[in-house]
């Protein structure tokens, strides 16, 4: 197999990052609950793309992409490690066409409470309610059953509500 | 009352990444890392040949360090760790000090061997 000049495979690496790294790193960052620890997630997928020389031929992109980085921030969680200072900050951005003003303190308790979720949860709460999948699209990205993923939805839902007195 | 959570996580989405990232996913960083495989072959070239030259002592041979068989041992060490200027010199040091622990651990020394310390 043809081994490519180093420079043709930073210029592919450098399409798929343009075409996907922007979700696949808020992706982490819900898996992680963790900007810093996130980066470094997706920096180590995308670093094992640049070493694979000969081979750079993806089947399904994005679907191969989502699933190194989600299975790279559950090996990352699995690591022993200290607490990062970094991992207080912010989770979360408004949407630039959201409507209404939300107060910081309402973003806040929001984090708080997402960053108190198991990561099973928020990959579920992400997948779903950030980038819109079905439950049986979830389903299929998390290897789970229908059922598991609606459960895991529907408890991290609860608790999100119970951090605001709902 | 709050709206409910439902409602406000579609308001939101997680944080955008940092511009450095791109860079660092996209850049391969020209580091000196020794692939772990390159490494382990080194390492069993320099035992082979350290067994080798350990058993020619204690046969009665001289020990061969002819700047010829040197040079080609670190041409083939460096070669093997990938032929830059940096490789070249990890193979000088690493013949060379083959070569002390040779004579280090020849069985009742060599009397060549003694002459060259001297």
């Amino acid at each position: 197999m043809r081994e490519r000049p180093r420079g043709e495979d930073e210029s592919l690496v450098g399409r798929l990052y343009d075409s996907y790294g922007v979700s696949l790193y808020r992706y982490a960052v819900m898996l992680l609950a963790d900007p810093a620890a996130a980066e470094d997630a997706v920096h180590q997928v995308f670093a094992a793309l640049l070493k694979r020389r000969a081979d750079l031929h993806l089947e399904n992109e994005a679907h191969y992409l989502r699933r190194a980085v989600r299975n790279e921030c559950y090996s990352f969680r699995r690591r022993p490690r200290t607490v990062s200072s970094q991992s207080e900050l912010a989770l979360l951005e408004l949407l630039p066409d959201a409507r209404h003003a939300v107060s910081p303190e309402e973003r806040l308790t929001l984090e708080q409470a997402l960053r108190a979720l198991p990561i099973e949860q928020r990959d579920v709460v992400h997948l779903h309610a950030f980038e819109g999948m079905t439950l049986q699209e979830v389903a299929a990205v998390c290897g789970e059953s229908i059922n598991t993923v609606a459960s895991r939805y529907r408890y991290a839902v609860a608790r999100l509500r119970e951090a605001f007195g709902q | 009352m709050h709206e409910d959570v439902e409602v406000l996580l579609r308001k939101y989405r997680p944080v955008s990444p940092p511009a450095r990232l791109r860079d660092r996913c996209t850049i391969l960083r020209q580091t000196r890392t020794w692939p772990w495989a390159v490494a382990c072959a080194a390492a069993l070239a320099l035992a082979v040949t350290l067994q080798s030259l350990i058993q020619g002592l204690a046969e009665g041979r001289s020990l061969p360090t002819g700047t010829a068989t040197e040079r080609e041992a670190v041409d083939d060490l460096a070669e093997m760790l990938g032929g830059d200027a940096e490789a070249r010199r990890f193979a000088t040091l690493a013949v060379r000090e083959l070569r002390f622990m040779a004579k280090a651990t020849a069985p009742g020394g060599n009397p060549d061997v003694s002459r060259r310390e001297q």
